[in-house]
């Protein structure tokens, strides 16, 4: 093969800056990254090739599938997608967390018509280590497979596993008594088919000022059995990459019935998320605020007017408005953080914020303990 | 005892180039004893016999003297060969001889204005050449030892909203340029309340057209191209209502005709359904996908089948009608060109059985395309403007029309020519025009 007949539509799309077009995921486009190292690759498939081509074909071929070490310290074991819009409080922690576990370069950010013009340069940034894709469908579509053929098929050709997340999702994994942010190698290493991950939820809003967050602070997470129980259900999974069209969805884990089939003992307790669903009154009124602004039912001069709280009573009983114009409203006006639990329910982690492990034998142990064979009843 | 001697001065420092002249002039005077007197001669070396020379008298001398002159009859070639100094302008008196230099401040100017001289001369089929040179020469720049030279793309940082000096352009969101004033007003178009009269002018018009293919026996469709932030406004830096309400009022009362191709339907499907972007993000004008997209929406008006894209690209450095406009050199995209292996239809060369070219502008151009592969055994013919263009490139609607149809013919023009086309000749007649050129109406 020589070598203009490379096509590599991944890495062209990754080293190409900007946010891009989502169809052009289903084009081949001709480009090889300068990263891919022939020796390298030749030490992990213990083959020869008389080329640096014919190495990287069989790379493109197979080598990325199975997740295979093109140079030192960079695979595809899995690729972790974001699925967010306007998340300005959120995106450089969550890259910099996903980043490290993964290398940057397995990070797929799907912005989903986002509108702050602020957060939007800021994805453009990132454009050039990230890939960033503009998902132009309503966000929650992206995961149904079948429905986005060629971005998943783009996916299952270039990485072993694949995870789609949210912006408030954090990926953690159990490895020994501790829990751990580093690469999950052991458990990638596995042929498992499916991993589901179990979302914990925050029992306290993050400490804030200025309604950022400040992740200096530990973090609070509830760990009842109801709530890993719940968490397992609707936590998300990390599928390998072959089955993605047969599980049909890549997101939740329990929802549908083709991944529910897919799992066997192994899949569980094994990936946490640690999942900041609250993010406390501030920065969930300010997030609620910016959504009403852009779709023009409030002004920015509207912030600082005293008559706001009117206004947005009148929108929540305005029946002939939109729905999530009215539930954005209501959270502004009534947001309540979630209950606080019990300490002994709970644990404080700076997971996202320190050392890449952290002991926890208490979760752990929790974990362990906990019969993920409920799902397998009827 | 000191000699007095006899020297030359003079410069070349002004020029003209236009379709009619190349010229160039300036000032040359010989000095004896601080006394300044005419030069006997000025000739071009090596000699070029068509070139004239002529004195004349310059304000700038406060002298009768004509110590100015002018040499015309020239040709691109031998002003370039005077910049690089393959030939001379020599200057001759009182038994001396000097070469006259270009000024130093209008070299540049002259080296620019030779270049797009050229490139206005070109033909598509040599400017597409060239352009494929010029882009295997950046392509290769980044890979070459030496420095960066002004032909190697550089990334400089550009503000969105920024404006072209003559207002036509602007800087928007994601790498894209917008026609932004312009001698159409286009962005005014978005704010502006339109006649209600001239919508309806508008809509009699297009009926009208109908009527009259009816009368030939030729199917009709007409298509209006919405501009690029009517299809695609968060990428344009001003928050507009989009498209146009002169589009949309338009657009309520003919978007049930059977004749009316809805290309911003099409366009926006392509962009938030298919996402793919319907423009060159440099250029007003279609992407590929665009294109591509446009044609099979016409295909479909035609009970025919639609037609594949290619499906292998590779990534290039494309110049695009906005990216010139900014006054910091040709703002390039990356884009992405076609590479085998095409599908059929590429291969499918149509033959080229007429050609008219105006003597100046594009209005009245022609080009008729036969194609015996064509896949659509039907003729058809289009009225329109750029969007179809010469038939080289695949952002073109000519390039797919001419390969869909045994006989394609292109009239640039904003109206319906049937006297000056035989209809009947055709089974299909597109109209086309873009959403800018809606007020006012055309004519006929």
């Amino acid at each position: 093969m020589t070598k203009h007949q490379i096509f590599d539509t991944y890495y062209h799309l990754l080293e190409s800056k900007g946010i891009h077009d989502f169809g052009l995921t289903a084009l081949k486009i001709r480009h090889s990254t300068p990263d891919f190292n022939k020796d390298h690759y030749e030490s992990q498939t213990k083959t020869s090739f008389q080329s640096r081509n014919e190495a990287y074909e069989h790379w493109v071929k197979f080598g990325r599938r199975n997740g295979l070490e093109y140079t030192p310290g960079k695979n595809t074991k899995l690729k972790i997608i974001l699925k967010a819009k306007d998340e300005p409080e959120l995106i450089d922690k969550w890259i910099q967390h996903h980043g490290e576990m993964v290398g940057l370069h397995n990070i797929i950010i799907l912005d989903c018509n986002s509108e702050d013009r602020q957060y939007l340069e800021k994805l453009n940034e990132y454009s050039h280590h990230v890939l960033v894709i503009k998902y132009p469908r309503y966000y929650d579509h992206i995961h149904n497979t079948e429905a986005n053929k060629s971005f998943f098929s783009l996916i299952s050709e270039n990485s072993r596993y694949a995870a789609v997340l949210d912006a408030d999702e954090f990926l953690i994994w159990k490895d020994a008594q501790d829990i751990s942010r580093s690469y999950p190698g052991k458990l990638l290493s596995e042929d498992t088919e499916i991993f589901c991950g179990t979302w914990l939820h925050n029992s306290r809003p993050p400490t804030q000022s200025n309604a950022e967050i400040d992740w200096n602070d530990p973090l609070n997470f509830r760990m009842t059995d109801s709530d890993i129980r719940s968490g397992t259900i609707a936590g998300k999974s990390i599928i390998r990459s072959d089955l993605l069209f047969k599980a049909r969805h890549l997101g939740h884990n329990l929802h549908v019935k083709e991944v529910k089939d897919l799992t066997t003992p192994e899949s569980f307790g094994k990936f946490l998320i640690l999942h900041i669903s609250d993010l406390g009154k501030e920065i969930t009124k300010k997030r609620c605020l910016q959504h009403l602004i852009s779709k023009k039912v409030i002004t920015k001069a509207d912030l600082s007017s005293v008559a706001l709280p009117e206004k947005l009573a009148r929108l929540v009983d305005d029946q002939s408005i939109h729905p999530s114009i009215r539930n954005y409203a209501r959270k502004i006006l009534l947001h309540n953080s979630n209950n606080p639990s019990k300490e002994a329910d709970t644990f404080a982690t700076g997971i996202l914020n320190s050392a890449t492990r952290e002991p926890q034998s208490e979760l752990v142990k929790k974990i362990d303990r906990f019969d993920f064979s409920f799902n397998k009843t009827p | 005892m000191q000699m007095s001697s006899t020297s030359i001065h003079g410069a070349i420092d002004n020029f003209n180039i236009s379709d009619n002249e190349i010229s160039i002039g300036g000032w040359a005077f010989t000095s004896h004893n601080s006394q300044k007197s005419q030069i006997d001669s000025i000739e071009i070396t090596p000699t070029n016999q068509a070139a004239s020379v002529s004195f004349l008298i310059r304000a700038d001398f406060e002298s009768q003297i004509p110590f100015g002159f002018k040499v015309s009859g020239l040709s691109p070639e031998d002003l370039q060969n005077l910049l690089n100094g393959t030939s001379q302008l020599i200057a001759r008196g009182k038994n001396v001889e000097k070469p006259i230099p270009i000024w130093i401040k209008i070299r540049e100017k002259l080296k620019e204005a030779i270049l797009l001289h050229e490139i206005k001369s070109l033909n598509t089929d040599s400017l597409e050449r060239i352009t494929s040179q010029l882009i295997g020469q950046l392509r290769a720049a980044p890979q070459s030892s030496s420095p960066p030279t002004t032909q190697s793309p550089q990334l400089i940082p550009v503000s969105t909203g920024l404006k072209s000096i003559d207002q036509s352009a602007i800087i928007g969101h994601n790498g894209n340029i917008f026609l932004f004033q312009g001698s159409n007003h286009l962005h005014q178009k978005y704010f502006e309340d339109p006649d209600p009269r001239f919508v309806s002018r508008w809509e009699e018009i297009l009926k009208t057209r109908n009527e009259i293919c009816r009368e030939f026996g030729v199917k009709f469709l007409q298509t209006i191209i919405p501009e690029k932030q009517s299809v695609t406004p968060k990428d344009y830096p001003y928050e507009i209502e989009s498209p146009t309400k002169f589009y949309r009022l338009l657009h309520e009362k003919i978007a049930h005709e059977a004749w009316f191709v809805d290309s911003l339907k099409a366009l926006k499907d392509l962009a938030f359904t298919n996402g793919l972007p319907p423009f060159m993000k440099v250029d007003s004008h279609f992407s590929i996908f665009g294109a591509q997209k446009l044609i099979n929406t016409i295909l479909r008006h035609l009970d025919l089948e639609p037609t594949a894209l290619p499906q292998n690209f590779e990534s290039t450095y494309a110049a695009g009608d906005l990216g010139n406009k900014f006054g910091f050199g040709n703002l390039l995209e990356q884009s992405l060109s076609c590479v085998g292996p095409a599908p059929e239809l590429f291969n499918h060369r149509p033959v080229l059985i007429h050609e008219f070219n105006p003597a100046s502008g594009h209005t009245g151009m022609i080009r008729d395309w036969e194609n015996l592969h064509a896949p659509h055994d039907i003729a058809v013919i289009a009225f329109g403007n750029s969007f179809f263009e010469r038939g080289v490139r695949p952002e073109s609607l000519s390039f797919w029309a001419s390969r869909l149809f045994r006989r394609f013919t292109f009239v640039w023009t904003n109206r319906l020519d049937h006297k000056g086309h035989d209809l009947k000749m055709y089974d299909v007649a597109v109209c086309q025009t873009i959403e800018r050129f809606l007020t006012p109406p055309p004519l006929n």
